[in-house]
């Protein structure tokens, strides 16, 4: 069964790059689900890395980063699947297996961890991805389907495996207002019918971002501000 | 002038200090190698079934690049090695026109010696780079941490199945380069000393032995699991830019080429000194 996290804990966590950069001086931060977060910064601070953290892909120098109680550094949490895959994080650029078809990369998760025989995962990704409108790209290698089949691949494999918590990394950087505005509704959707939680990395505030947002949050000087609440389409 | 007592001293002591500095970098990476080869093992262990079957499927594409497409080269080379042996020692050595002779000199330089050595050199060649460049452009691509964040552990997913289906064709390869390196040699063998396939396979029974047959195996399965377990390491050591990934196959094939060297001499000196009791 996978636990049911309220809350995403950052306890007086600090990054600092291997070059001995500080990205992150310590700082705790709560981000409360369900809801939605818009995280930005100026270019080059490092947030990408901050995301990371939050996905419990790198983890912080000192402090600790908790999802619900677990600590996301103990190594046992992330053996346990179910639980690894209720925070996904979605990294702007790559990370599609150059091996496998964007189907078969969609639907890699589910048919791994064993949730769904390949026949039903297939057809739930080709739900999606009909939905998304790149379905004549099914078969396609990444590398031989266009950026936009790739950028939403990626958030796909990720969103099929119903996360409550789902970090993207400037999920509508490069997309085709068109294709962004599917996207959108897909994640909308999981939203209000999952109550997913929504962390966005967005540097530039385009129309896209600002419909999601309900928090935003601007990372400056390696240190996180609030800068404001509101509601949706702000 | 020449150089005092003092300054000797400290000379040698430089060249000890730097001589204990490499050796000490080595077995520190043999420790890491092993630890990353035992862990990539035991992650076996808390697979699912399907996520078995999942990996199954990698180890067949694996065994398949591996082994298969190596069938044809390792199949020419054994025969090549074999007829080479035979030829050169019954042309120049007239002792060794004796049948059982020729059939003693095969088994131990091609087969128990050779064989693991020649095969570890092949799939380094074809399979160690390919392996250490397909992980290191992964690694590239963030694939790794694509797996990652969707609760899949490259260790299982990745490197698993590259070092147990490279092990399954290695200990394979080197069983047909054996057994073709012993056809080539009876071929090359029946021009100096006609003899019968019976008497051939008879001489070859009688020198088998258990020992033999545990060094035999812990050569091809050691070569295969040096060679890919290195492989998979040093792909894995490649971080952002693709200009790593060259010098890291680099590095996975050296080590490679030296860690199967030092492996097949080993067993060796073991087998002979203390298992043989000092006989061929």
């Amino acid at each position: 069964m996978t636990e049911t996290f309220s809350s995403l804990q950052m306890q007086a966590a600090e990054l600092v790059s291997e070059q001995g950069r500080q990205l992150l001086a310590p700082t705790s931060l709560v981000i409360d689900r369900p809801g939605c977060y818009r995280i930005s910064s100026a270019a080059g601070a490092g947030l990408s890395q901050v995301l990371k953290l939050m996905a419990g892909l790198v983890h912080p120098t000192t402090g600790s980063v908790r999802w619900g109680e677990k600590r996301v550094d103990d190594e046992s949490f992330h053996r346990n699947a179910r639980d690894r895959l209720a925070f996904s994080y979605v990294q702007r650029t790559g990370g599609l297996l150059a091996n496998h078809s964007i189907l078969t990369n969609t639907i890699l998760p589910l048919v791994y961890h064993g949730w769904f025989s390949e026949k039903q995962a297939l057809e739930m990704g080709q739900g999606y991805l009909q939905e998304l409108g790149f379905i004549d790209e099914k078969d396609k290698l990444p590398a031989w389907s266009s950026a936009k089949a790739c950028k939403l691949g990626l958030v796909l494999r990720s969103l099929i495996a119903c996360p409550q918590y789902l970090i993207l990394d400037e999920p509508f950087h490069g997309l085709h207002p068109e294709a962004a505005e599917s996207l959108l509704k897909v994640i909308e959707r999981h939203q209000s019918e999952k109550g997913l939680c929504v962390v966005i990395l967005g540097t530039d505030d385009s129309r896209w971002d600002a419909k999601l947002r309900t928090k935003k949050i601007r990372l400056q000087n390696a240190r996180f501000e609030m800068l404001f609440e509101n509601g949706k389409g702000e | 002038m020449a150089p005092s007592t003092a300054q000797m001293q400290f000379g040698v002591f430089r060249a000890v200090a730097t001589l204990g500095d490499a050796v000490l970098l080595r077995v520190e990476l043999l420790g890491r190698l092993v630890l990353f080869a035992i862990k990539a093992l035991t992650s076996g262990f808390d697979l699912l079934p399907s996520q078995r079957a999942y990996i199954a499927r990698v180890v067949r594409t694996q065994i398949y690049f591996t082994g298969c497409q190596a069938i044809g080269l390792v199949s020419w080379l054994g025969i090549a090695v074999g007829a080479v042996i035979i030829f050169y020692a019954c042309s120049d050595v007239s002792a060794l026109r004796s049948g059982e002779v020729s059939v003693r000199l095969l088994y131990l330089v091609a087969v128990k010696e050779v064989g693991p050595l020649v095969c570890a050199l092949i799939i380094i060649a074809r399979s160690g780079t390919a392996v250490a460049s397909e992980i290191g452009s992964m690694q590239v691509n963030q694939e790794m941490d694509g797996l990652r964040a969707v609760g899949i552990l490259p260790e299982s997913f990745i490197v698993l199945p590259r070092v147990l289906g490279g092990v399954l064709s290695q200990f394979c390869l080197v069983v047909l380069f054996s057994a073709m390196a012993m056809a080539g040699g009876y071929l090359v063998a029946l021009v100096y000393q006609p003899m019968t396939v019976s008497f051939f396979l008879a001489c070859l029974a009688d020198l088998l032995s258990v020992s033999d047959f545990v060094i035999f195996a812990l050569k091809a399965i050691g070569t295969g699991c040096i060679v890919f377990t290195s492989a998979c390491f040093f792909g894995l050591k490649v971080e952002k830019s693709s200009h790593e990934i060259p010098q890291c196959t680099t590095r996975a094939v050296v080590t490679a080429i030296g860690g199967v060297l030092f492996w097949c001499v080993f067993l060796s000196f073991v087998h002979l000194n203390f298992l043989s009791g000092g006989s061929l």
